[in-house]
């Protein structure tokens, strides 16, 4: 997986090919729905929560972007907007969305205790590699309490969380931050008693109940990682695709 | 296990007898910033086996007690200590650390978002074997044993933030449980719990002391502590003012303070028996109060 995210990543920074970017994106979708059997629509609303971001930066960069041969699609007033701009911001917004879906894969798809696992391997201490579990598992907990501390000052008068208003929104944000700062040390004292007296300790070797190893959908995965490397390569090196990472 | 299934041998009762497991001598403590003690000359012998109770109004140093037993004080928090906790008739200031410590105790805290630190319930039973360093196939073993004892086989594949409040403290009992520790202390483990998850903790402390665990269990909500608890232990302003088998306990002198921690049917007994009734036994629960009242009918009923 971190290789496949490497490779992807790499690409996905070094082009902005509207039809590549859509047919990564696209990949991505089909490595999910095929391999971990998660379809679209358990992740559509999350993507669609992008779909405002890739209009203003496709809108943006239309703006700025001069066209070649002052040919533009529109004007209005003072205003141009470039087709190459919106070509550019439309690749930019999907290489965003490609890279968000790509991490929100890995999280989908990867137990933590697998990944504190695979990095004990590469010989981390335990100590780092539990950290990524450790937050999976009190990320929950810290949502709680934020909303617990904004309905509470809600109620007593402090800007309303839910207002449609986005300044009154901020301020209600920033407000809870110092205590759930707060609140969030005092847990972690509590927190790391109880893994002492859990017998959590740095100076002695542990045991792993759980073993990782290749399973069938991985070697699919590595088979895929290899033949879009290759064929990406192959666009690049052959002058069919532009790799750029902007401008 | 409740008080009416304790063990039919009462050596444990008598402090003579046996070592005790746990013991404070003429000890007292005093937190770096405070400027009162906390603990004041408690004296506190607890048996192998045995299910000890401990009550008392907030601010009576009930949570500081606990931690003094289980070595969190001194090794975790600092302080002034004057006198001599035991474990097993070792002195405390003689272990290491804490973490040799939690071989024989355990901790049950509060809060139990604290005690949960993977994301699933069969890595959370498995995760204090792994810390010791435990080998694979005995985890297994101890892992399947905790989940038969405590009733959680069907929770072992849930991720732990989606259980309700009882499970999340049922699932910490055995994560703790699996460890096989000699004394488990349990600090007001119910304090965030509606009547169903407060009776799931108290049902996997019955099973802890019905597999042969030493517990000592902190709590306010006395009318379930009693079904369970052998003796009894009341604190105020850091000391232990009352000691012993739990009907002597409730029966005995108490502050007004105190009076509010009585079972309601055992108050309703001594009542009863203050007004003339002839109450052979006090009731410590519904049932028993059932029983009395049966026998006061038949009585009426029979002359």
């Amino acid at each position: 997986m971190f290789l496949g995210i490497l490779v992807l990543l790499y690409f996905v920074l070094t082009t902005l090919v509207v039809p590549y970017m859509a047919a990564m994106l696209a990949l991505v979708v089909l490595v999910l729905w095929l391999l971990a059997r998660i379809p679209p629509r358990e992740y559509a609303p999350v993507l669609a929560t992008f779909v405002p971001l890739i209009a203003i930066v496709t809108l943006m960069q239309a703006v700025v972007r001069p066209a070649a041969g002052d040919a533009y699609l529109a004007r209005i007033g003072s205003v141009r907007l470039s087709s190459e701009g919106f070509t550019v911001g439309l690749a930019i917004g999907m290489r965003l969305m490609t890279m968000a879906l790509t991490f929100a894969a890995f999280a989908m798809t990867t137990n933590p205790n697998d990944i504190a696992l695979a990095l004990t391997k590469l010989r981390i201490h335990y100590r780092y590699c539990y950290l990524t579990s450790f937050a999976l598992r009190f990320l929950p907990l810290v949502q709680d309490e934020a909303a617990t501390l904004l309905t509470a000052m809600s109620v007593r008068g402090s800007p309303d969380p839910s207002s449609s208003n986005p300044v009154k929104r901020a301020r209600a944000v920033t407000n809870i931050l110092l205590p759930l700062i707060v609140g969030s040390l005092r847990r972690s004292v509590d927190i790391a008693l109880a893994m002492e007296l859990r017998g959590y300790r740095d100076d002695r070797p542990r045991t792993y109940i759980r073993r990782i190893g290749m399973k069938t959908e991985d070697y699919w995965l590595l088979a895929g990682i290899t033949l879009f490397a290759v064929v990406s390569f192959a666009l690049k090196f052959s002058g069919v695709l532009e790799f750029r990472t902007y401008g | 296990m409740t008080l009416e299934q304790a063990p039919s041998s009462t050596a444990w009762l008598d402090p003579d007898t046996v070592e005790p497991i746990l013991r404070a001598e003429n000890f007292s403590f005093t937190y770096d910033a405070a400027r009162a003690p906390v603990l004041v000359d408690i004296d506190l012998s607890v048996q192998r086996g045995e299910f000890l109770g401990i009550v008392g109004p907030t601010g009576a140093g009930k949570s500081t007690l606990l931690q003094c037993l289980c070595g969190v004080i001194p090794f975790y928090t600092p302080g002034t200590r004057t006198g001599a906790v035991f474990i097993k008739g070792r002195d405390l200031a003689d272990y290491r650390g804490l973490a040799d410590i939690t071989n024989t105790v355990s901790l049950v805290l509060q809060d139990p978002e604290c005690q949960l630190f993977n994301l699933h319930v069969r890595d959370e039973l498995a995760w204090g074997l792994e810390n010791r360093g435990v080998a694979v196939p005995e985890i297994l073993a101890a892992m399947q044993h905790a989940a038969d004892a405590f009733g959680i086989g069907h929770l072992l594949d849930r991720n732990t933030s989606t259980l309700s409040g009882g499970e999340k403290q049922r699932v910490v009992v055995a994560s703790v449980f699996a460890l096989r520790p000699e004394i488990v202390l349990l600090d007001e483990p119910t304090s965030e719990l509606d009547p169903v998850g407060t009776q799931m903790v108290f049902e996997a402390a019955g099973l802890l002391a019905a597999e042969g665990i030493t517990v000592v269990m902190v709590e306010h909500k006395v009318e379930e502590l009693v079904r369970y608890a052998h003796r009894l232990a009341v604190m105020e302003a850091g000391r232990i003012t009352a000691l012993g088998p739990v009907r002597d306990v409730l029966r005995g002198d108490m502050t007004a303070r105190l009076t509010a921690y009585r079972p309601h049917v055992f108050q309703m007994g001594l009542d009863l028996r203050a007004r003339g009734v002839a109450v052979d036994a006090v009731p410590l629960s519904i049932e028993e109060a059932v029983g009395m009242y049966r026998r006061l009918q038949s009585v009426a009923i029979h002359g």
